[in-house]
């Protein structure tokens, strides 16, 4: 698809980037000391510190993510979130309360509470790295992906504009300025997202035939099997006359389920085809769009050279439904219960997508709608990571279970969320700030599936893209809702990457350096260290943004939760519910979990496909999420190793 | 590290053990106990929602068909159940800040002081 920047679009960004920062310069006055640029005082309102917390976790991956998968998939998109939010009840009933209480400023603070241990806080400053590094990386792909279509401007560039835009932030002001950023992307995000999502149940469902540019995707046959064959001059000719306005068939060069074809309108002289079967003897011609990228890197859309400006050749935005519940051509706005039960009678078109490489070198890829019945589209297993939980095997039915664990697990665990408990002041407040957190975040989470699945049927989604299904569809609503829901997306990203930039700095400058390395360093010293830290992550973090982009948003998250809960989560629980637990026990516990899941990662077989580029490798482990295999390993670690090491815990 | 106890073990609640086990250097106190129960709900509410999250997880995994069933008419099991997940962790929590008391040792943190830079530092910058 063609994204010409709106003015609209470019306008509202800038006002709401330049509303942050100035408000983030407003308050660096505050953030002189170190404790200020750590933990503001511990004088946060508890509201404020509640929402701040939706705003630091609703990131790129829930906001985008989610809804992409659920617009291009149905209910799988939902787990993520329900796995999301269900992970907040492990912070705030086993972690929240006891970890306030023995906090200081950085999760290894808090560990080292009982063990003053160079050992812990060296590799729980390195675990607090790795997994802020890796939460990172989909934020930064997450930008780019957002301002290409926005602005127009290449993935890199959106990258970059984060990149240096947090760095900013972070190193002008710190955690306070970070709060207020988060509170107030929070705010918006939510508020915003139940905007659009009344105006979704407003607008109803109609049926369509193509999306909103007006094209309608045609199908035509049956044929019979052997004039699809194309083998002769009068298999070509019968094409042409039953078809209408077919004037010639091109077969594919190989046992491929397509057909191209020439057509008597000039506009678009070769469209591709898929044969879908209808009986044994007979099958239907369904339009499928094509985009073919040549061994000198032309890409061609639909056998033309990919345009640059409206009216070119592009690829045609699609989501629409093609039956409604008693043949009805359109509802009138419904309800939200309306909206399912309407939806779960109805049929959706689906894209899905064929990747093969040509003889010649070219790669071509052919996006073809696959007409599913509603009453599928809300079941779990749709969507190809989750369709194993369908089939009888077992390996794929723990994969499944093991994403779900990772996710419960995974958010007492993060280590960007951590540090917000120590920004309000007593017990209470924390407590507090969490219920409001949960609140906000739940909510949203509900909006979420209401503008997948609105997303869905819009109209205009790009078929080559997931991430950008929700501004899309706000921009199929309102130009001014998608310019200002494009800023919130992209202010999304400056707080979740300002907080991992700032957990990234505190463990850098406390543990690595001042506990682990020695080196001594005043107030003053401290901060310069921990900006200069943010700067040289926040290049690191560019970086990789820009090197995996084109990467899954929603796979790179599952990747830092697996690790996180693997590494930390099983130390702070026994630290807090154990008293058992040895210094060499956490530390051991720690090593196991993070090498073990990053391990695991880097040997599964969805990495060998994603990453490593071989995509039927089948890898060197059972299933690809480690959750359910390293996190009770991280467990059993620490007990082992506690008890082996027991007499020296008694003073 | 030698743990202080004000009482012998078998005359304490198990909760109160609990905590002054974990609670590193001081004896007994009602903020001790306050504690004691705050975490002891804490993790009877995290319970039931595991309870509540594992049979949603299993039901996917070892009878995703059953998801298919519509509880509410037109509206499956997975959509009711998932809502219901959402909705639950909300109603607990606030169950959950309702139960719980305030403890006296609320703004007095046992965070050793010498990290600790108070706003009069602040002030005088």
């Amino acid at each position: 698809m063609i994204y010409e920047p709106s003015v609209i679009a470019v306008i509202a960004f800038l006002v709401f980037v330049g509303l942050t920062m100035g408000l983030s310069f407003y308050l660096a006055g505050k953030a002189k000391s170190s404790a200020g640029y750590f933990a503001a005082h511990g004088e946060i309102p508890w509201f404020v510190n509640g929402v701040a917390f939706a705003g630091d976790y609703l990131s790129a991956a829930s906001f985008l993510g989610i809804c992409g998968m659920i617009a291009f998939y149905g209910y799988d998109g939902f787990l993520y979130s329900i796995g999301f939010l269900a992970g907040w009840i492990v912070a705030l009933f086993v972690v929240a309360e006891p970890l306030k209480r023995i906090g200081k400023f950085t999760f290894a603070d808090a560990l080292n509470a009982k063990f003053q241990s160079r050992g812990i806080t060296l590799v729980v400053g390195l675990s607090t790295l790795a997994v802020s590094v890796f939460y990172l990386i989909p934020q930064m792909v997450g930008a780019g992906a957002l301002i290409q279509p926005l602005l127009g401007f290449e993935h890199w560039v959106g990258v970059l504009l984060v990149g240096a835009v947090v760095v900013i932030i972070v190193v002008s002001a710190g955690m306070v300025s970070t709060t207020y950023v988060q509170f107030l992307k929070g705010s918006l995000l939510v508020i915003f997202s139940f905007i659009l999502t009344i105006m979704i149940l407003n607008r109803g469902f109609e049926v369509r035939q193509g999306g909103m540019d007006g094209y309608q995707f045609q199908t035509y046959g049956p044929f019979p099997h052997d004039v699809l064959k194309l083998r002769t001059a009068e298999d070509h000719a019968a094409l042409a006359v039953v078809g209408g306005e077919l004037t010639r068939g091109i077969g594919t060069d190989r046992d491929l389920p397509y057909i191209q074809a020439e057509f008597l309108s000039e506009n678009e002289p070769i469209r591709t085809f898929r044969i879908e079967p209808v009986s044994d003897s007979a099958a239907l011609l369904v339009e499928a769009q094509v985009v073919e990228v040549t061994s000198q890197g032309q890409v061609l859309v639909n056998g033309q050279p990919k345009g640059e400006k409206k009216g070119e050749p592009e690829l045609h935005p699609v989501g629409y439904l093609s039956k409604l519940p008693g043949e009805a051509q359109s509802t009138g706005s419904v309800g939200p219960i309306e909206f399912f039960q309407t939806l779960h009678d109805s049929e959706v078109v689906l894209w899905s997508k064929d990747s093969f490489k040509q003889d010649d070198g070219s790669t071509r890829t052919v996006y073809f709608q696959k007409p599913t019945p509603g009453n599928e589209v809300l079941m779990p297993g749709n969507h190809p990571k989750f369709a194993g939980i369908r089939s009888d095997e077992p390996s794929q039915k723990l994969n499944f279970v093991s994403l779900m664990l990772a996710l419960f697990c995974g958010t007492a665990s993060l280590p960007h969320i951590l540090i917000r408990y120590y920004t309000v002041k007593d017990e209470e407040s924390a407590r507090k700030s969490t219920i409001v957190g949960i609140g906000a975040i739940g909510f949203f989470y509900v909006l979420t599936l209401f503008l997948g699945l609105g997303a869905m049927v819009s109209g205009a989604m790009d078929v080559t893209d997931t991430n950008m299904a929700a501004p899309l569809l706000a921009r199929s609503m309102n130009i001014w809702l998608f310019a200002i829901i494009s800023a919130i997306a992209f202010t999304t990203v400056l707080g979740t990457v300002s907080g991992l930039i700032l957990a990234s700095a505190g463990a850098v400058t406390r543990d690595l350096l001042m506990d682990f390395g020695g080196v001594h360093l005043d107030d003053a010293q401290q901060v310069r260290v921990a900006k200069l830290t943010s700067i040289v992550v926040g290049v690191v973090a560019i970086v990789l943004g820009i090197l995996f982009k084109g990467m899954n948003v929603g796979y790179l998250v599952g990747w830092a939760f697996s690790v996180a809960a693997s590494a930390n989560l099983p130390s702070l629980v026994m630290l807090l519910f154990w008293p058992q637990t040895t210094k060499q026990g956490i530390i051991a516990a720690v090593w196991v979990g993070m090498i073990s899941s990053l391990g695991w990662i880097l040997l599964s077989a969805d990495t060998f496909s994603s990453v490593y580029g071989y995509p039927d490798h089948p890898g060197f482990v059972p299933f690809s999420q480690p959750g359910i295999v390293t996190i009770p390993l991280g467990f059993l670690t620490l007990i082992v190793v506690s008890f082996m090491t027991r007499s020296k815990s008694i003073a | 590290m030698i743990l202080e106890r004000s009482a012998p073990l078998g005359s304490m609640r198990p909760s109160e053990v609990f905590v002054s086990l974990v609670s590193f250097h001081l004896p007994l106190s009602e903020s001790d106990v306050m504690q004691a129960r705050n975490t002891r709900i804490g993790l009877i509410l995290f319970a039931i929602y595991l309870f509540f999250y594992t049979g949603f997880v299993l039901i996917n995994a070892v009878s995703p068909e059953t998801m298919r069933t519509t509880p509410i008419t037109g509206v499956n099991l997975a959509i009711v159940y998932g809502f219901s997940l959402i909705l639950a962790a909300f109603v607990l929590a606030m169950l959950y800040g309702f139960l719980c008391h305030r403890t006296p040792s609320d703004t007095s943190s046992e965070a050793t002081p010498d990290r600790k830079v108070t706003l009069e530092d602040e002030v005088q910058e």
